[in-house]
């Protein structure tokens, strides 16, 4: 039964005696080929089913902002960032395209993918014991941040921090599609006071996808954008929600950890971007 | 080795991951963001692959840790070899599968129980031997083939109700 139908494993010796039996036995034959011929037929359907229409070009979109959150929280020199665990800086010098599983012109200028450095053992030993210095760093960074006196919780600025810590990786979506009408009817289905307008800005850059995230009780919906090779992050959340946000329609600028924020109110609703990219990327976008 | 190209490799393995994440999963948003994760990981962590045409395997390998990462399912699926012993399958005439439409046999293998699910997908689909999709699916050869064969014969079962309603 294990045999595949494309007779691939006539040769395999784990299944030599039972194929030799097949061959000896006539009744045992045609049972066998009919099983081969239903197995082809199965085969031959299932490869045959349809994929959904703008696979690909979803694909290479998530996967492309994936790596762009990546890649902006894994520069050392650039951005002062955490290395990510088994990724080392390297020279210039050792750069060698023909190993790096992506074209170097992904990458950004000035950075480059630290598998390389396996090439020489010690300095391999060297990056990762900085590495972990970083890792350490971070950390303690980390529990320093936590322990500062924070916003009280439910205020806007708790629901900002908690925004920019839930997308310092990139989130898992309920709905990945770079069309943006999916996304306007999502959104709109999500919560009767969410009305579907998106920044106009934003429009003109393929979306990435869309979930909705609880806080505190509330639910508020995500959507990701790619915008010039970097992911930014837009929740949206009805505008009563936050007495403290404000109401001022002006974009309100602020940094939270290694993320850029900008907040603003319209119409009902309560809109937060969340990116790892420069502030001028945010004020591009308003 | 050549240089592989990010647009090359998804481009060329695409398919064949989200059909594999679909098998596994039966949603559609689930199986692209198990897509992308595996590309991801492939960009980010694949340099150590030096063989490229270990690609494919390296691939669905990555896929399916990511599907039980993410479900946990190292104990809610204990790999525990089942008995060998088959029973017969049932009957379906190969006349009646050329008949039936190929997304009501993918319809067909989605609701196969999840644990036979991802070989069946190997074997019909990608074309896997027993060996590789053990090594795929980290489980002994053993079980593999007992759950292809229970895979086997739930598939034609629930293809023979789905085909008699259709026919």
């Amino acid at each position: 039964m294990a045999c595949r139908p494309n007779g691939a494993d006539a040769n395999d010796p784990r299944l030599a005696g039972a194929l030799a039996l097949v061959q000896r036995d006539a009744e045992l034959r045609a049972w066998f080929e009919a099983e081969q011929d239903a197995d082809a037929a199965i085969a031959i359907k299932l490869k045959a089913a349809p994929l959904p229409e703008g696979l690909l070009e979803q694909i290479r979109v998530g996967t492309q902002a994936r790596i762009a959150m990546w890649r902006q929280a894994s520069l050392p020199e650039v951005e002062g960032g955490i290395l990510p665990p088994g990724i080392a800086s390297a020279s210039q010098s050792e750069f060698d395209p023909a190993d790096a599983p992506i074209s170097a012109e992904f990458f950004p200028q000035g950075w480059k993918p630290g598998f390389t450095a396996a090439k020489d053992g010690r300095r391999y030993s060297l990056t990762l014991a900085l590495a972990a210095c970083f890792a350490l760093l971070g950390l303690i960074a980390a529990l320093w941040l936590n322990h500062t006196p924070n916003a009280a919780p439910g205020s806007f600025a708790a629901y900002r921090t908690d925004m920019a810590q839930l997308v310092r990786e990139f989130p898992k979506l309920d709905i990945a599609t770079d069309r943006l009408p999916e996304v306007r009817q999502w959104l709109s289905q999500q919560h009767p006071l969410m009305k579907a307008d998106l920044p106009k800005a934003l429009e003109q850059f393929p979306s990435i996808g869309c979930r909705t995230v609880e806080w505190r009780g509330k639910k508020l919906a995500l959507v990701c954008f790619m915008v010039e090779g970097q992911v930014v992050h837009l929740f949206v959340m009805p505008r009563n929600t936050f007495p403290d946000a404000g109401s001022s329609a002006t974009p309100t600028f602020a940094n939270v950890g290694s993320q850029n924020t900008a907040s603003w109110g319209s119409n009902d609703n309560q809109y937060l971007l969340v990116t790892q990219a420069d502030q001028a990327v945010l004020q591009k976008l308003l | 080795m050549a240089e592989l190209q990010f647009d090359h490799v998804v481009t060329e393995h695409y398919a064949t991951l989200y059909r594999f994440a679909l098998s596994l999963t039966r949603n559609e948003a689930e199986s692209l963001d198990l897509t992308q994760q595996t590309f991801y990981l492939w960009a980010t962590k694949g340099g150590q692959l030096r063989d490229g045409s270990k690609l494919k395997s390296w691939l669905c390998t990555t896929l399916y840790r990511e599907f039980l990462g993410d479900r946990r399912h190292a104990q809610r699926f204990p790999q525990v070899d089942i008995s060998l012993i088959e029973d017969e399958l049932p009957p379906l005439e190969t006349e009646t599968i050329n008949h039936m439409d190929a997304a009501l046999v993918m319809e067909a293998l989605l609701e196969v129980d999840e644990v036979q699910r991802a070989p069946l997908q190997l074997f019909y689909v990608e074309d896997r031997s027993y060996l590789e999709i053990a090594d795929i699916l980290g489980v002994p050869i053993g079980t593999v083939m007992s759950r292809l064969s229970r895979g086997k014969q739930q598939l034609r079962r629930i293809m023979s109700e789905k085909a008699s309603y259709v026919l």
